[in-house]
Formats: C-alpha cells, sequence, structure tokens
C-alpha cells in the first residue's frame, strides 16, 4: 500500500511539504527508462506524470505538482489515480496529507484500497537496466519481431523487440490480472493462467461489449501443457478498458489481461497474430546475458539429445527423455505417441536436423521450457519436416519432456 | 447589526449619508429599494468604487449572480490593488461550482495583499471542494459533486478591511485611508481572527432571513479590522482593544473610539482608492506599542485582596489560589478548545459573556461549534498569562499560539473573568496586542 507521508505547513510558517514516498526507497530508475520512452514520441504517458508529480512533491515543489496534476487530468480524464492524486495535492495546499487520498469521504474504502494499490505499482514499476535481459526470452525465432511478459507480482507487461543483439525492452505497460490473481485452473476461477501463449487473433473494439474498450487480442490458453493438467477455462484476452475508466485495478479481471487503450491500440499495432508470444508469472527475472546464453545452451542441449535419440533410433533413451506425466493431445501416451512419430521403421540410415528453434522459460516457480522447432527427417529420398512444439519440465534433477505436439 | 458593515466606510466622493441609507434599506430586507438607491447615486458618480461594490453584494443577494460578477469584475479591472471584489468574485464563482475561477481569482486577491486573512480561509475552502471533487471523480462517485449551496466562503461587505484599517461599531464607523499599511502586511494573521464562515453564520439574523439568498455568505462579517490607522488618529484615547492588529472573533472595539474617531471622518479620508502604499508605514508599529504597553503592567501590580480574612497570611505569603484556580481555568479553556470539545469549551464562558458584534449567545456558540468542529485539528498554547483580580472580577492577559489545520498564529488576548459561585467563567474575550 503507498503510504506517502506529507508534512505540511500554512503558509505563515512556509514549509512546503516533505514526500516520503516510503515503500519506493530508490526505486525509480530513471537512467534505465528514459533512453526506451524516448523513442515513443506519443501524447505524455500518464504514469510518467505521475512520478514527475511525486518528484515535484518530494523536492517541495508543490505549485509544479498541482499544475502537473491539473495537466494529468485535462489529458486523461477518466484516469482515477489521477483525479485522487489531484484531491490529494490540492489538500496540501491548506492541509497535511498523509496518505493518498487522504480526506476521501468514508463510504468507498474498497475503491480507495484499489486506487492505492494501483498506485503502488505504477509507481513501484521496475524497468530492468539496459544490460539485464529477461530470463524468459531464451531465444526467439528469427522472425518473431516481438514478445511480450506479463509480471503478474508487479502488475507489469514488458513488449520486447527481438533484435539482432537480442531482445530489447521497448516499452512497459500497468495492467490488471484476475481478480484472485493467477494460476487458472478451471472456468470462472477469476485467475490468470501462467505459461507460454501466443496471440492468436486481432478482435476490433466495435464487435465487443463496451467492458472490452478498443479491442482485444485472443491467447491460445490453454496450451498442450494446460490440457494435461486439466485446466479449463477459455476466452483470456488482453483487451483494453471500458469508456468511464482509463485503467482497472491490478486485480479486477476475470482472468483477462487488461491494458488501457491506448497500450492496447499500440501493442495491436505491433503484435503479430499467431507469431508473437506472451509468457505471464509472477517470476519474472532479468538475467546478464552471460546467464541467459548459459540458459539457452541447457535448453538447446536437451533439444539436441531427443534428436540424436530420433537420429538413432535408440528408443530407450528416447523414451527416457520423456516424462510418466507425458500425454500427447489426443491423449495417447508414450509409446503410442512414438509410434505414431516413426517414419519408416525399417529405415536403416535416417538424418534428422532441427532447425528455426526458439526457446522460452516460462516466469513462473514452476520450471518448463518451451520449445519449438522445424524437425527435418531425411531417410533416402524420403523427407518430411515438421513444426514441433515441446513441453520441457524440470522433475528432479533432469529435464523432461511432459507434451509435445505437432504444429499444423 | 449585520448591516452595518454596509454603512462604514466613506470614500472620498461619496457621502456617508448615502451609504447609510442603503445600509438601513439592506437591513430591513428592503434589497430592491436599497438597490435602487445604490443605482440611483451610481447614476451621479458612476465610479465610485464602494457605492459599486456594494451594488456587488446587493446584486448576489438578489441572485443575480452573471450582474454580480459584472459589477466585481469590472471593479477588479479599475482597482487592481483591492483584494474584496476578487474575493467575492470567487464566492460567487464557488456558489456556480467554478472552483477553478475562484481559485484563480482567491490568488490574486492574495497576491494584491499577502495577510489578506479571508481570502486564504476561502482560498482553503475552495481547495478542499476541488480536492472533493477530484475525490469523486477519482472513485467514480457521480453524487456529491457540485453542491455550491454547501458554500462556506466569506462574502464581504466592505472592500477597506486590509487595504485600509477601519473599525466597525455599532451603527457606527470609522473612516480610514485606504493606504496598505505596509506595516501590517507582514504580520501573521491571527488565530481567531477567522471570519465567519457562511454556514457558521448567526440563524437568526433577519436580514440573511429575508433575503433570498444562494450564498449565505452575504450576511456580514464584519471583517478583521486591521486598526493601526485608527489608533493612530486617536492613539492616545482608545482602550486597548482598539488598537489591534491582529482581531478577534470576540469583541469589537469599544464604542467609545468609535466615536471619537467618527467624529473626524471627513478629515484623514480623501485618499483615493488606489493611495499610494507609502505614506501609512511610520504610524503604524507606534500605536500597537502604545496599546500592548498596558498589558505587561497590570501583572505586577496584583491586586490585594481586601475581602480575605486572613490578612496576615496575605503578608507573610501571597495567596496565589484565586490566581492559580483564574489560570486552571484558562488552561482547561484552551485544552477543550484544542481537543475540540465544545461542549466543554462553551461552559468555560459565564452567562454573561458578551458575545461580539452584538449576536446572540446562541447565534454565537453555534458559530464557534461549526468553527472549531469543522477544522482538522486545533492546537492551542498559552504562555505568559498575567492575571490580575479585582475582587470576583478577574484579567487575564497571555500570549496564544493557534494551530489548525488552516493557519497558525500567534496573538495576544485577554479574557475577562467573573466569578460565579466559586467558579472563574470568560465573561469577555478580547484579541490584541
Amino acid at each position: 500500500m503507498s503510504h506517502l507521508a506529507f508534512l505540511r505547513k500554512w503558509r505563515a510558517g512556509s514549509v512546503l511539504g516533505v514526500v516520503l514516498l516510503s515503500l519506493m526507497g530508490g526505486e525509480f530508475s530513471y537512467a534505465a527508462k528514459k533512453p526506451v520512452r524516448a523513442q515513443a514520441a506519443r501524447k505524455a504517458n500518464p504514469e510518467e506524470l505521475l512520478n514527475d508529480i511525486y518528484k515535484d512533491l518530494a523536492s517541495h515543489d508543490l505549485g509544479s505538482a498541482q499544475r502537473k496534476a491539473d495537466a494529468l487530468v485535462e489529458a486523461y480524464p477518466n484516469f482515477r489515480l489521477g483525479h485522487l492524486i489531484r484531491g490529494d495535492i490540492l489538500l496540501m495546499h491548506t492541509r497535511a496529507v498523509s496518505n493518498l487520498g487522504a480526506a476521501v469521504p468514508p463510504g468507498a474504502e474498497a475503491k480507495l484500497a484499489d486506487l492505492r494499490r494501483e498506485a503502488a505499482v505504477r509507481l513501484q514499476a521496475e524497468r530492468p537496466a539496459p544490460t539485464l535481459l529477461p530470463r524468459a526470452l531464451l531465444q526467439m525465432r528469427k522472425d518473431q519481431k516481438h514478445a511480450l511478459i506479463v509480471d503478474a507480482k508487479h502488475s507489469r507487461l514488458y513488449l520486447y523487440e527481438n533484435t539482432n543483439d537480442g531482445p530489447r525492452l521497448l516499452q512497459d505497460f500497468y495492467v490488471s490480472q484476475g481478480k484472485l490473481g493467477i494460476n487458472k485452473l478451471k472456468e470462472g476461477d477469476m485467475r490468470t493462467p501462467v505459461g507460454v501463449y501466443y496471440l492468436i487473433g486481432r478482435l476490433p473494439g466495435v464487435k465487443l461489449p463496451d467492458m472490452y474498450g478498443k479491442g482485444a487480442l485472443p491467447l491460445d490458453y490453454p496450451n498442450d501443457w494446460d490440457k494435461i493438467n486439466g485446466r479449463s477455462g477459455s476466452g483470456i484476452w488482453v483487451h483494453g478498458t471500458p469508456p468511464e475508466t482509463f485503467s482497472r485495478p491490478p486485480l479486477s479481471t476475470d482472468g483477462c489481461v487488461v491494458v488501457s487503450n491506448d497500450d492496447l491500440n499500440f501493442l495491436t499495432r505491433t503484435v503479430e497474430i499467431g507469431k508473437t508470444p506472451i509468457l505471464i508469472g509472477d517470476q519474472v527475472e532479468f538475467v546478464s546475458k552471460e546467464q541467459l546464453e548459459k540458459d539457452l545452451r541447457q535448453a538447446a542441449s536437451l533439444v539436441e539429445t531427443w534428436r540424436r535419440d530420433v537420429e538413432n533410433r535408440d528408443d530407450a533413451s528416447l523414451k527416457s527423455l520423456y516424462s510418466a506425466r507425458f500425454k500427447s493431445a489426443a491423449d495417447e501416451d508414450i509409446n503410442a505417441w512414438l509410434d505414431k512419430n516413426r517414419y519408416l521403421p525399417g529405415a536403416k540410415k535416417i538424418t534428422v536436423t532441427v532447425s528455426d528453434p526458439s526457446f522460452f522459460r516460462q516466469p513462473s516457480q514452476e520450471e518448463v521450457i518451451v520449445s519449438n522447432f522445424t524437425q527435418q527427417i531425411v531417410i533416402g529420398k524420403f523427407r518430411h519436416a515438421v513444426r514441433k512444439k515441446q513441453y520441457w519440465a524440470k522433475e528432479g534433477k533432469n529435464w523432461k519432456i511432459v507434451a509435445e505436439s505437432n504444429v499444423s | 447589526m449585520l448591516y452595518c458593515a454596509l454603512a462604514l466606510v466613506a470614500w472620498a466622493p461619496a457621502h456617508a449619508d448615502d451609504y447609510a441609507d442603503v445600509s438601513k434599506l439592506a437591513k430591513a430586507g428592503k434589497v430592491v429599494e436599497a438597490l435602487n438607491k445604490t443605482n440611483e447615486y451610481l447614476s451621479k458618480h458612476p465610479a465610485d468604487p464602494q457605492m459599486r461594490f456594494m451594488k456587488g453584494v446587493l446584486l448576489t443577494e438578489q441572485n443575480k449572480s452573471d450582474e454580480a460578477i459584472a459589477v466585481f469584475t469590472k471593479l477588479t479591472e479599475d482597482y487592481k490593488d483591492l483584494p474584496e471584489p476578487y474575493n467575492n468574485l470567487a464566492v460567487l464563482y464557488a456558489a456556480n461550482g467554478q472552483y477553478d475561477k475562484a481559485r484563480a481569482a482567491l490568488e490574486k486577491a492574495i497576491r494584491t495583499n499577502p495577510s489578506y486573512q479571508t481570502a486564504y480561509e476561502n482560498l482553503g475552502d475552495i481547495y478542499g471542494k476541488m480536492a472533493s471533487q477530484a475525490y469523486d471523480k477519482a472513485l467514480a462517485l457521480g453524487s456529491s459533486t457540485a453542491a455550491p449551496a454547501k458554500s462556506k466562503l466569506t462574502m464581504l461587505r466592505t472592500f477597506s478591511t486590509s487595504t485600509g484599517g477601519k473599525i466597525v461599531g455599532a451603527e457606527t464607523m470609522v473612516a480610514q485611508a485606504p493606504a496598505p499599511a505596509p506595516a501590517v502586511a507582514p504580520a501573521r494573521p491571527a488565530a481567531s481572527t477567522q471570519p465567519p464562515l457562511i454556514s457558521q453564520l448567526p440563524p437568526q439574523n433577519t436580514a440573511q432571513a429575508n433575503a433570498p439568498q444562494r450564498i449565505p455568505a452575504l450576511s456580514v462579517s464584519p471583517p478583521p479590522a486591521t486598526a493601526p490607522k485608527v489608533a493612530a488618529s486617536v492613539a492616545p484615547v482608545p482602550a486597548p482593544a482598539a488598537a489591534k492588529p491582529l482581531p478577534a472573533p470576540v469583541p469589537a472595539p469599544a464604542p467609545a473610539p468609535v466615536k471619537i474617531a467618527a467624529a473626524p471622518v471627513p478629515a484623514p479620508v480623501p485618499a483615493p482608492v488606489k493611495a499610494a502604499p507609502a505614506p501609512a508605514p511610520a504610524p503604524t508599529p507606534a500605536p500597537v506599542k502604545v496599546a500592548a504597553a498596558p498589558a505587561p503592567a497590570p501583572a505586577k501590580v496584583e491586586p490585594p485582596k481586601p475581602s480575605k480574612p486572613e490578612p496576615e497570611k496575605i503578608a507573610a505569603k501571597p495567596d496565589n489560589s484565586e490566581r492559580d484556580a483564574v489560570i486552571a481555568q484558562v488552561n482547561g479553556w484552551a485544552k477543550a478548545w484544542a481537543a475540540q470539545n465544545v461542549d466543554s469549551y462553551l461552559g468555560y464562558y459565564s452567562q454573561q459573556f458578551e458575545p461580539p458584534k452584538g449576536v446572540s449567545r446562541k447565534a454565537w456558540a453555534d458559530e464557534r461549534r461549526a468553527r472549531i468542529e469543522g477544522k482538522g485539528r486545533i492546537h492551542v498554547e498559552i504562555a505568559a498569562p498575567e492575571v490580575k483580580i479585582d475582587g470576583n472580577t478577574a484579567r487575564v492577559t497571555f500570549r496564544q499560539t493557534y494551530e489548525s489545520d488552516r493557519l497558525s498564529a500567534r496573538s495576544r488576548k485577554t479574557l475577562v473573568m467573573v466569578k460565579n459561585g466559586g467558579k472563574w467563567q470568560i465573561k469577555q474575550e478580547v484579541s490584541g496586542n
């Protein structure tokens, strides 16, 4: 909860105000933020304005804070948190304001608590240092231009661009998630799923009820791994906000990921349907390039082991790479699955190659790596290529394939 | 009696008689006649600022808010240095829910005179209003917005309160040259000077009852009289109470000096509204000192207590029990005030208490209650009390430090106390240096 302690004396005393952003300590990292934001030359970002207002208050500049708060609500008339903070700033002209929404009349406690949570997550928003990379994005496929990562713990969505030098943070956004948080298990549990998903559609707002705002980007929840785990439900989307509000409280959806309409429009223009992954979890980590490369080598070596076993027709070894929990999408067990994927079993010499791989690490406590690649089998004149998706989960010390599917 | 303020000032070209007439009419609830009279006068003296100001007040009273705004707006254009028209504009804007405009007008009022207390108070209210609107938007509450009728802002009936000292007595007045009295400006407003806020004004004010007004503010608050100049002109004469740059909601200056001042009215007045700010400073500090001088004196003169049965004890060791009892009462009073325990606070006032401005005791008590309970917090400190006891009457003078969420101020205060049934109670409350 945001507890912003303000001390203030009336003019005669003429000490303006001391702001203690107790919970934020030194967490603003403007250094990391600026180069990133500079290129997004859209209208002033409300969160940036919010931060600026707090900087003004911290430096006892009530007049400037007031002007910025006025400008903020003028630019974003439905930004409720902006109005709340402006209310506090107005009050600061006449009295001490000890916390956010200091003089909100009784009767709106729940709404006030929501706004305070929103303020807390917005003002605590972390931007990783430029040298740090998201551990989840082990390797994007070359033609994947962007990836989204949702940090459920911090109500934050990061938009990464795939460059030759690796992923680069383009922008980050405040998001709302399920009322009961993450780890969706079943229909109607008001939770947001955790996992590696893809954006599979674009729904324009005009065709949707008001509550979805300017549009929606559906996810492929439940994925193979969800199905194996019996997770149910559907219709998990990234979508906008209804016209009456600029943003929604951090925990407020039925499981969808909600961003402001401005942000949704931007994302809609940016992402590629069917290609752009969205990784959701509560353990978004930012690591050094070395660490990321190490993780990638490990992930790649898992697939390489698998490739070799397929090529060598070493069924015993191949089978040992699969988890006892393994089930195919058609509910086949491991033997049935391997039989189905065995080509020309009589042939002596086959060649298997793996190309265009991508590796994503689920940003959750449960360690799961999702690899996508094109498998090509050459047996004499017979050639067969198939796009595969494998879910590797860590079981004890070993990584095992818990789900696998052929992508058409 | 609240309308007496209308009769206040004789600006150079105007005649006190005309103001008095208008004031009387207004006081009798004959707003239309008062307005006619005002218009009549203005047809002959179209520039007269005081009468124009009155017209604005009267128009406001008739709910002719647009016309009133026009009058005050023109006044602010013609007399940029006067805070009062800005203040009243703000009250009108606030009544329309135009808080942004109200805020701007009040800020201008304060810019014209940094010690202008009413504007501060009103600005505080505007900020509060705006904050509550902002909160409503934040919480998507549609309901409690725009209740301009609830405005607590103080409308001023006269515009010389800050620019020139003036003392309001019952049915009489003292006119002052509108010199901005630089010496006053830096003085901090006294805590006790809060002008009555609209909602807290005496309900049984007849004039107010008669006038169909949206803005209850219209009842008069004899504005905090910054009186140094008065004191200057009548320096030797006035009772200490008259010379107070830090006036209180308490007893208006005694009638005595008022009469004295009333006579020479035409003489000191002729300065035009835009009088140069310079001329006044020299005399100002002097009367304050003069007035202040008597205060410490009584302390030493601890009166003998002839009624005491055991004089020998007194001789040996002065009996301080009465003095202690008085101080205990004063401390209790301050404590109840600070604790915002109004019932207890009012209990310190005697039945004989003389409310200021001639209002009824009930009206006064209601006002105090609204004022005290309306604050977020109050801190009151009493320092260096000096007690003078004469039989069943005591006079306690002390330094009062007052702080609320709105303002803080120090002032000198004198409580005249009487002993009723063995208990000391406040009979009169006087502020000032």
